[in-house]
């Protein structure tokens, strides 16, 4: 009888089940700094665009600080290789939201095909990004 | 008389009684977590059927027309503070919305001013069929405050939770919005001309024919879903021409309703000219959102799908090879 009762309690537990949001897997956690001329850079928006996969994103804080969200908030990035992007825009006349914007970073580096930045992600990681005039 | 014969004792065992218990406590915790996403599957099967008929209507159109409606009838950037009529104003005689639609006096100087016999603006007319029932944001179906470009600014509007695809167009904040290649290199898609439009409508007055989806019908989105509460556009409502322009660019669901887990930074701000993200597919369906293809059919698609498959998605004639998704 006491076969029956845990039997009957491991059928149970097993049928509980949940349905909610997950990263995908094959995420780590991801983050970094980035400065312009040796200076934290704020508010820059910085895109990883893998090969395979989803692309993360993150926004550096007031010193230059990221972290890279995925699906759920500072989850990561997927592992594999990545090419990077970063942005930081000023409209030219805050009034009008459709205004021509003005990069503050060299512009290349909004450029998937001109930031020349990569990185290659196998594990938790701490990146810093050197931006220069040049 | 029949013989009687000898009847054992009526009865059951402990054990037998264990087993059907055991038997019934199985079926139970079957049907339980059915039973909890029951009322959500149900949502989710309208705010499908809803996408469906946009569908159909959207192919009956090209039937009559030979393409696809434009996305509006603005012809450059200064008109977009003047409404003009959207896309769905368009294909509303095709989803059953006739006296709507000849209720709309095409010579107004500005469709905001429209008004129905019973003096209801049109901009205001809630319609059932555009709002998806799992939206649990988007109050009565009028959303207000964060509207650019209506007058008076801060009137409500009856909003849509189905938008049209302008592919994976060039955006403020979406970055990698072609890693294919870079069709559709107008940002916002402000464009007549087809060659800078990656997607099957342009912001402006410009519609795609099916021989223009030269990826073939079913390997490009036309319609996705998206949140009005989290995007400042869609708050101009679905009557509206400045409303339903979204994209590929950004991915699905990408968070950027002010409140909500994960939102946050310039592109995560309805009110910020972050419209990549703002403009993308997104709804409240866990894990993913519909969209519809240009064969009519619709598919759900997980927020996690390959970017570069999105992408190709979203273009009609990237010629890339779309594989599963």
């Amino acid at each position: 009888m006491s076969r029956t009762v845990v039997l009957l309690g491991l059928m149970t537990a097993g049928l509980v089940g949940c349905d909610t949001l997950r990263s995908p897997s094959g995420i780590v956690p991801v983050s970094g700094v980035v400065v312009y001329n040796d200076v934290p850079v704020a508010d820059a928006f910085i895109t990883f665009i893998p090969e395979k996969g989803p692309k993360a994103t993150a926004t550096t804080d007031t010193d230059g600080q990221f972290k890279l969200t995925t699906t759920l908030p500072n989850d990561g990035a997927v592992k594999g290789a990545h090419q990077i992007t970063i942005e930081l825009q000023e409209a030219m006349d805050p009034a009008n939201p459709y205004a021509k914007r003005k990069s503050l970073i060299p512009e290349k580096y909004g450029s998937l095909k001109e930031s020349g930045l990569k990185e290659t992600i196998s594990g938790p990681a701490t990146l810093e990004f050197k931006l220069t005039d040049k | 008389m029949m013989p009687q014969t000898l009847r054992r004792r009526a009865g059951f065992t402990l054990i037998e009684l264990l087993v059907v218990i055991a038997i019934i406590a199985v079926l139970i915790a079957l049907l339980l977590p059915a039973v909890q996403q029951a009322r959500e599957a149900a949502r989710r099967t309208q705010c499908k059927n809803n996408m469906k008929q946009l569908g159909l209507a959207l192919h009956n159109y090209h039937d009559t027309s030979k393409q696809f409606p434009p996305g509006c009838f603005v012809v450059n950037s200064a008109q977009y503070g003047t409404n003009r009529g959207s896309m769905l104003a368009q294909l509303l005689p095709y989803f059953d919305q006739a006296p709507l639609y000849n209720a709309i006096n095409f010579s107004a100087a500005d469709y905001d001013t429209i008004a129905l016999p019973s003096g209801q603006l049109i901009c205001k007319q809630v319609v059932p069929a555009l709002l998806c029932p799992s939206d649990g944001t988007n109050g009565n179906g009028t959303l207000s405050g964060m509207g650019q470009n209506i007058s008076p600014q801060s009137d409500s509007r009856a909003v849509s939770n189905y938008a049209y695809s302008m592919g994976a167009q060039n955006n403020e904040c979406a970055t990698g919005w072609n890693v294919i290649n870079s069709n559709g290199s107008q940002n916002h898609g402000d464009t007549m001309d087809p060659g800078l439009i990656s997607g099957p409508f342009a912001h402006m007055a410009w519609g795609a024919g099916l021989r223009d989806l030269t990826d073939g019908s079913t390997n490009t989105i036309l319609m996705g879903e998206t949140r009005p509460k989290c995007s400042t556009h869609q708050q101009n409502g679905w009557f509206h021409s400045n409303a339903l322009w979204c994209n590929t660019a950004a991915g699905i669901n990408v968070a950027t309703c002010t409140g909500e887990p994960g939102a946050g930074g310039p592109c995560g701000v309805p009110g910020s000219p972050a419209w990549g993200a703002s403009q993308s597919f997104k709804s409240m369906h866990t894990g993913g959102c519909h969209i519809l293809l240009g064969d009519g059919s619709i598919r759900f698609i997980s927020q996690n799908i390959d970017f570069a498959t999105l992408q190709k998605l979203g273009d009609r004639r990237d010629g890339q090879v779309v594989g599963e998704f």
